[in-house]
């Protein structure tokens, strides 16, 4: 199993679309580091729980709404509420239970720091206990199906919704950070909090809602997954690792470097393990993530946030 | 640029200061007197504790003519992932144990002692050894139900000198050398199915060219590489031979077996992982025969896998399915069973209620003196035992020491929805 450089061009047609659709769960869920980042300076490390908590409640809604057949594309989308509204109260109660407290007091980094990973580890027992060890299926909203096929090239209809979805979850995060108040907010107090807040920006507020946002993006992120893969109180785990390489990787506070970090890491680490072996797959993975922050820290995009670069 | 997460001043202690100016507590008076109490009180509780357990140990002698009780115990992940593989074991033995007990032909009360190895993690097995050693009570354990939770605790046993007889570790190398004359496996072990897989993939199926993944675990592993050797021998050629740790997003492995297009996959390890994989096969194309071994024959591997993503799934297990045989024994067993818990034995039920009958039977020849020693000895001297999957010799020679002689290699298949039993290797593919 060597490196051999034509496993990186024989395979790239092929590995090039599952590459893509396992980044684009990436580039969602690192959108919600990446945000935090920008406003808090805080690596929000149970925004893994998040994740999970996202596909608990798709899970959960599909159970409610359909039937011992599996339901269809109306269900799905009626999915997107519940998946979302998880997301996003998970997020702001973590965002109220972990960090605030810590805010007001004006602790130092390493506490939030300390916060988050106890927070994360609390949550992902509160799911032990509360959905056990075994893994749970979404029920199928849609059945997966090959819809292009170029010699060993397959995209399924999957790969396509979960492509477009996070296409259109960036643009509307795009439209939100450069358009809206609440964005103009963001984007200052990721400038500059004491200044925004002389100027009458309600800091608590923005933080709020830019965990809302991140949140939601992780709930939408979560329904995508679940089309594939099961869950279980663990499931966040590994993506949510990935993801904050992603987001590092494209520039941690800058919002296409989330995208853009999202997309390489899910090509590399698929066309790494076509070359070295699955096995060495997270290897890979967390192998770009050094090298990253030894060569670059700032990511391939650098810290931009603040300057509305979404 | 900052951010709200640092201010100007790094402040250390809350805003209202409390440390400053707040009166501190008076200590107790007397500093050594009150020490000596503490001291007196604490060596009354330590007395008491004591006597507490000198007390307790007694009970297990029996009192007022009751008869004596003696323990079996049991290990293997009841709640986990992979608990499907398991329960039915613990089932089958606890519904042994209380036939047994009612039938009041012993001299001694059987208690079960079940005790739960979430996730068959192989570093927690020996403190759950341990307490089965400790409690002399104990004079047979049924388990580990998985290879790795078994080897870490082969060297426990062996030298408390206590019996424990596996109805599902199959992995080839826990009986190599002979070196634990207390372990003894019920089923045959995984160099006898995974041969039969690699001969059933490439000698009956037509496979020239496989795909073996494993889990990393020490049966999953064990498994591969046994079917690797074997169907390299068969003449099949392994274009495919990766390691996955379990996980539930295999996109990258699937794109792997599609660039490599095999005509069989064969996987070593565990239900769920295993119908999590072919389902993701399957959405992506991959139409390769799928060839698993017995620890994916699980009730829950059609509906994980979705029906039609299952069929076709051949599956190798020196397992019997009762349900689906004749004896009448075993539908006695399945009339049982079905009676006391309301469903269908699963799989290494018949198994466990062996290994049960046999310690019943050790524990029976053992009359009023029922110790570590003498069941360990019934239980090597056993000769011609007719359990309801074979009839039970053990083996002498010290390269593969205590497994069973008849080993009954079945090959099930997934069809229509279910999966039925195909036969013995040898009736489907002669060697």
């Amino acid at each position: 199993m060597g490196i051999a450089s034509e496993c990186i061009t024989s395979d790239l047609p092929l590995r090039l679309v599952g590459g893509l659709t396992t980044g684009s769960i990436y580039a969602l869920i690192a959108l919600g580091y990446t945000l935090v980042y920008g406003v808090l300076r805080l690596i929000n490390f149970a925004h893994s729980e998040v994740f999970t908590a996202g596909t608990f409640g798709a899970l959960i809604a599909l159970n409610l709404i359909t039937g011992p057949d599996g339901g269809n594309a109306f269900h799905l989308v009626a999915a997107v509420v519940p998946a979302i509204a998880a997301g996003a109260l998970v997020a702001v109660a973590l965002e109220r239970g972990a960090y605030r407290p810590l805010r007001r007091r004006g602790a130092s980094r390493l506490s939030f720091l300390i916060s988050a990973i106890g927070a994360s580890l609390f949550m992902q027992s509160v799911y032990l206990v509360w959905r056990g060890r075994g893994y749970e299926q979404l029920p199928e909203t849609i059945r997966i199906r090959p819809i292009l096929e170029i010699g060993r090239v397959q995209i399924s209809n999957v790969d396509v919704i979960v492509f477009a979805a996070m296409i259109a979850m960036v643009v509307g995060l795009d439209f939100l950070v450069q358009r809206t108040r609440i964005g103009k907010g963001i984007r200052a107090v990721a400038q500059d909090a004491e200044t925004a807040s002389m100027m009458g920006v309600n800091i608590d507020r923005v933080v709020t809602w830019t965990f809302i946002i991140g949140g939601s993006l992780a709930g939408v992120a979560a329904l995508l997954w679940g089309l594939r893969f099961p869950t279980r109180f663990d499931v966040g785990f590994l993506p949510g690792i990935k993801a904050f390489t992603a987001a590092v990787l494209g520039g941690i506070g800058n919002i296409r470097g989330a995208l853009l970090g999202g997309l390489s890491l899910g090509l590399i680490e698929n066309i790494g393990a076509g070359c070295f072996g699955d096995a060495w797959k997270d290897v890979i993975a967390f192998t770009v993530l050094v090298l990253v922050l030894m060569f670059r820290p700032t990511g391939i995009l650098g810290e931009e946030v603040a300057e509305g670069k979404a | 640029m900052c951010g709200v997460s640092c201010s100007p001043q790094i402040r250390v202690y809350p805003k209202h200061r409390f440390f400053l100016g707040t009166p501190r507590r008076p200590r107790p008076e007397g500093g050594f007197g009150v020490r000596k109490k503490i001291i007196r009180i604490a060596a009354v509780l330590v007395a008491l504790t004591l006597v507490a357990a000198a007390c307790g140990s007694d009970d297990d002698t029996g009192q007022n003519g009751a008869k004596k009780t003696v323990k079996i115990g049991f290990i293997g992940d009841l709640t986990g992932a992979n608990s499907a593989l398991v329960v039915p074991g613990r089932n089958a033995a606890q519904l042994a144990f209380e036939q047994a007990n009612a039938a009041g032909t012993l001299a001694v009360t059987i208690e079960f002692v079940p005790l739960d190895n979430k996730e068959a993690d192989s570093a927690k097995a020996p403190p759950l050894a341990q307490q089965l050693i400790g409690d002399q009570a104990v004079v047979g354990v049924i388990g580990p139900a998985f290879s790795g939770e078994t080897s870490a605790v082969q060297p426990l046993f062996a030298q408390a000198g206590l019996t424990h007889v596996s109805q599902s570790a199959t992995r080839a190398d826990l009986t190599a050398g002979g070196k634990f004359k207390t372990f003894f496996r019920a089923v045959g072990g995984d160099a006898d199915q995974a041969e039969a897989a690699a001969r059933l993939a490439v000698k009956g199926k037509g496979c020239n060219t496989l795909a073996i993944i494993d889990d990393k675990t020490a049966y999953g592993k064990g498994y591969a590489d046994i079917v690797d050797t074997n169907a390299k021998k068969y003449g099949g050629q392994v274009v495919t031979r990766e390691s996955v740790s379990p996980t539930t997003d295999y996109t990258s492995l699937v794109d792997t077996l599609r660039s490599s297009n095999p005509k069989c996959v064969v996987y070593g390890g565990y239900q769920p992982q295993s119908s999590i994989l072919i389902k993701q096969m399957r959405q992506k194309s991959v139409t390769a025969q799928f060839i698993s071994g017995d620890g994916t024959k699980s009730t829950k591997y059609i509906p994980d896998a979705g029906a039609a993503n299952a069929e076709g799934t051949l599956m190798t297990c020196p397992c019997l399915d009762a349900n689906v045989s004749v004896d009448e024994g075993a539908k006695k067993f399945v009339a049982d069973y079905k009676a006391k818990f309301n469903t269908a034995p699963d799989i290494y039920a018949p198994e466990a209620y062996d290994v049960a009958q046999i310690f019943i039977k050790a524990i029976g020849e053992c009359g009023d003196a029922v110790t570590r020693a003498c069941v360990l000895d019934k239980v090597t001297s056993l000769k011609d035992f007719k359990g309801l999957t074979k009839t039970f010799n053990w083996t002498t020679d010290t390269a593969f020491l205590h497994e069973v002689t008849d080993k009954g290699v079945s090959i099930y298949s997934v069809k229509n929805g279910q999966i039925v039993l195909d036969g013995n290797i040898n009736d489907i593919v002669p060697a």
